[in-house]
């Protein structure tokens, strides 16, 4: 059985082995290796090994389940027990790079017992074993027990607040080794007692010949096991035999925004997307994840004092949100067959949408914004938190349609998820990051100004930043939407086929280059990033006339000028600019254009 | 007859997915009225003709009209006219009926009561009652079809196009949507149905099309199709195929 499962499993990773795969792989690699090099005392291994656990149990619901391709339902005909399901994937599971790469890591610890003599380092090969088997088991069941408990809002925002928690914890590295110190807290000596340091600490008591120890942690490793192998049964057998999937919730009467949303295209939209944010679990636990997440985030540093991440609570959370919704048309599927039958509401449908998230996001996050800047008491941080909200809203709200249009992934049909994220989600941490990307890169324009307004001290400025943000949040919501729209109204169909198989029909037609592909989006990028410089330039310098400050900066040069000359500089510095982003725009839209024209001409 | 309107023409299809052809140049003849079946085996190219024919599927080449519109030239007008039930696709899946009717009625640009109205008749009539605070995920396969087919009749269309509707519907069922179906028929609308149940299709449809390999093997009124024999016999015939399970499989026995 085994044998069979590994063979299929390495079939279907031969077949869907990628170029992202490849590069995880090195990446993994190169970790592992680290490992292997710096685990040279118990103290570090801890750390380390602390790190890969957290890696397997937080990876598959990003990366969609991690269970390799291989469905446990696809195997419900067979005549076996769940048990012996349960030990086939297992040892299925042991048939990839993520196993392979882990092993290469937690050989560390044979060779940190080798260093110890030998006994230590005999005791360490079937320590370094159990621990490898013990995270992918973990794994497992984590993927399983969020089956269980990610079937109601409720549970989606359970199971959002450790991951949010985690992963909050690990982008702000700094603060909590900060956090740590000064509360002098040993880490590593509360990291022996977690089960992923056990086999250090078999290891270790080898070394010191302390063999009732040495046995302990050796048992234990085993008993966590075997009683994970038990648990991992029995939420397969729940899975397979359909336990889970049996019970249809009702869905909760609708709110009051719903109720009074009008009776138009526009308004059926927003009442669709804003019954699919409270009522698709998956969608909770985005929104969820990004309140938590913002939070952890921005109220962790008060723990050492540090008030500065206070104001931009907001934007944090937006960001995420925007994030989360960037696969807003995968996740309906196949559904999009109902805008393509109804020519001429692929525009409600991306507006309704956008309204939605808008409606959905805003409230909390400018409240955030508000309460976090005034809490924080930093009062210079008002414009740039205020501006970083309100661009972030809007590029938010542009580019989730834009991204979902764009780059669709295809998902299994809402009726045929099984309702656990790390099951259903596809791997989406490439679009997450191009999201948060994307939504900085827009921002950089108003934040320029505003980080001008800061270091030249000028308020007037500073508010300018904000006015900019407004102005240019609401241009990115409006431009990137009607990018969407217009790419729903000239492909369509082949956006709806790739939802539909996972691949494009146009492919071979894509393989002729679309001429002028690259030049254009050389003039894009070129564009996007001088437009906002002449910009920056001439309000920095218009400021500077009207309040009389003498300022001799770079980014004044037009005071240098004589007194007749500065004005029109000025003027023609905005024209500059305003004729730069105007160019810009003119060839992202002739670019789409020529993108969807392949595909387009029926005789 | 003579020259008579028609209410779907496909001419010329061809489509091609990665490596293989899978329509080649399918032309097809719906007069407007009738009840038409469309018939082959799997994988025959059934429902990637239909798809092409309803504005799912853009063709690598050919023309499909509806009503004499040319369906990929001027969608708003030919897609008025047409109420569509594709095989196997989603609805906004954590919407109850009345929501999706709901939505749907609105985004087709009918008024809040008129969408209201006939959300509450085709619910009733299809027997979706009872399910009415259930989302569409929790349907079963049939109630599915049930309301697919509601929100294709929902905009009154002229030409209904059904891929596989009686699939997976209980009898009871089946004959409710027999007789919308047939009434839609009898008061001027056309019809277009997939299906591989021959016997259903013999008794419901006046014209049929045998469709085999991306191509049209015959198509014509039902009696010229079927000639004597049955329209099952025709279909092994059209297609090609003998019973192949002759011997074999002895292993299969206890």
């Amino acid at each position: 059985m085994a044998v069979v499962l590994t063979r299929m499993r390495l079939v279907l990773l031969w077949r869907t082995t990628n170029v992202l795969l490849i590069v995880g792989v090195t990446m993994g690699l190169l970790l592992a290796l680290a490992t292997l090099i710096f685990g040279v005392s118990a103290d570090i291994l801890a750390v380390a090994f602390a790190g890969w656990t957290i890696g397997w149990l937080l990876g598959p619901l990003f990366t969609g389940g991690g269970d390799g391709g291989l469905r446990p339902e696809y195997f419900t005909r067979l005549p076996m027990t769940a048990r012996e399901l349960a030990t086939g994937l297992l040892a299925a599971a042991f048939a990839g790079p993520g196993a392979v790469i882990t092993a290469v890591a937690f050989a560390s610890l044979v060779v940190f017992g080798a260093r110890h003599g030998v006994p230590a380092g005999l005791v360490a090969v079937p320590a370094a074993a159990a621990q490898v088997v013990l995270v992918i088991l973990a794994s497992r069941v984590v993927v399983g027990l969020l089956g269980e408990v990610m079937r109601t809002r409720l549970g989606a925002a359970l199971v959002a607040l450790p991951w949010a928690a985690a992963v909050a914890a690990a982008s702000n590295i700094g603060i909590v080794a900060i956090a740590l110190t000064r509360y002098d807290l040993h880490v590593t000596d509360w990291l022996l007692f977690l089960p992923s340091s056990w086999g250090i600490v078999a290891v270790q008591a080898a070394a010191d010949s302390d063999w009732a120890l040495c046995l302990t942690a050796l048992i234990g490793l085993v008993v966590l096991i075997v009683a994970l192998l038990a648990a991992w049964a029995r939420l397969l057998d729940r899975r397979v035999s359909g336990v889970l999937a049996r019970r249809t919730r009702h869905p909760s009467g609708d709110g009051l925004l719903v109720r009074h949303l009008p009776a138009t295209p526009l308004g059926a939209v927003m009442a669709k997307e804003l019954r699919n944010w409270s009522r698709d679990t998956l969608r909770s636990y985005n929104w969820y994840f990004a309140i938590a997440f913002g939070l952890f985030m921005c109220l962790m540093p008060l723990v050492v004092d540090l008030t500065w991440y206070l104001p931009w609570t907001g934007a944090v959370v937006t960001w995420m949100a925007a994030a989360g919704a960037a696969t807003l048309f995968s996740t309906d599927g196949t559904a999009l067959w109902l805008t393509l039958m109804r020519p001429g509401a692929e525009r409600a449908d991306v507006r309704g949408r956008q309204f939605a998230w808008l409606l959905k996001v805003a409230p909390l996050t400018v409240t955030f914004t508000i309460a976090g800047t005034g809490l924080s008491g930093l009062t210079w941080a008002w414009p740039g938190a205020l501006a970083l909200q309100a661009v972030a809203l809007g590029a938010g709200a542009g580019l989730m349609v834009l991204l979902s249009v764009m780059a669709p992934i295809r998902m299994p049909d809402a009726h045929r998820r099984t309702g656990n994220a790390a099951v259903d989600g596809p791997n989406i941490v490439g679009l997450v990051w191009a999201m948060i990307g994307l939504i900085a890169v827009c921002a950089l324009p108003s934040a320029a100004v505003v980080v001008a307004g800061l270091v030249l001290d000028m308020i007037a400025l500073q508010w300018a930043g904000v006015a900019l943000a407004a102005v240019t949040g609401a241009g990115y919501a409006w431009l990137f939407g009607r990018i969407a729209y217009r790419r729903l109204q000239t492909a369509g169909p082949e956006l709806l086929l790739r939802l539909r198989t996972g691949h494009s029909a146009v492919a071979r037609q894509r393989a002729a280059p679309v001429p002028g592909q690259g030049r254009r989006r050389l003039v894009i990028g070129l564009c996007l990033g001088i437009a906002w410089s002449p910009l920056l330039s001439a309000t920095l310098s218009l400021i500077s006339l009207a309040t009389r400050t003498p300022s001799r900066t770079f980014w004044t040069f037009p005071l240098w000028l004589a007194p007749a000359f500065r004005v029109p500089t000025v003027i023609a510095l905005v024209a500059l600019s305003l004729l730069l982003y105007a160019i810009a725009v003119r060839t992202l839209m002739a670019l789409v254009r020529t993108r969807a024209v392949p595909a387009v001409p029926p005789r | 007859m003579g020259l008579m309107e028609l209410a779907l023409e496909l001419d010329e299809l061809r489509m091609s997915f990665a490596d293989r052809t899978v329509v080649h140049g399918l032309g097809l003849q719906v007069p407007s009225g009738t009840f038409f079946g469309l018939v082959g085996p799997n994988g025959a190219g059934k429902t990637t003709s239909l798809s092409m024919a309803t504005g799912l599927l853009r063709p690598d080449a050919g023309t499909v009209r509806v009503f004499g519109v040319d369906l990929w030239r001027d969608p708003a007008r030919a897609k008025a006219m047409l109420g569509v039930l594709p095989d196997d696709l989603a609805l906004p899946e954590r919407l109850t009926g009345r929501e999706v009717l709901t939505y749907l009625g609105l985004l087709y640009g009918l008024t809040e009561q008129v969408v209201a109205e006939r959300a509450q008749e085709l619910l009733v009539l299809l027997g979706l009652l009872e399910a009415e605070r259930t989302p569409v995920a929790g349907y079963s396969a049939g109630m599915r079809k049930k309301i697919g087919l509601a929100t294709a009749l929902l905009h009154g269309p002229r030409l209904l196009v059904l891929d596989e509707p009686f699939e997976a519907v209980d009898p009871i069922s089946a004959a409710t949507i027999r007789t919308i179906l047939r009434r839609f028929v009898d008061t001027g609308g056309s019809v277009v149905v997939s299906s591989h149940e021959m016997a259903l299709v013999e008794r419901l449809c006046e014209h049929v099309a045998v469709i085999v390999d991306g191509r049209v093997a015959a198509a014509g009124p039902l009696q010229e199709v079927r000639g004597a024999g049955s329209l099952d016999e025709a279909f092994i015939r059209l297609s090609g195929a003998e019973n192949t399970v002759t011997e074999g499989l002895s292993w299969l026995s206890s």
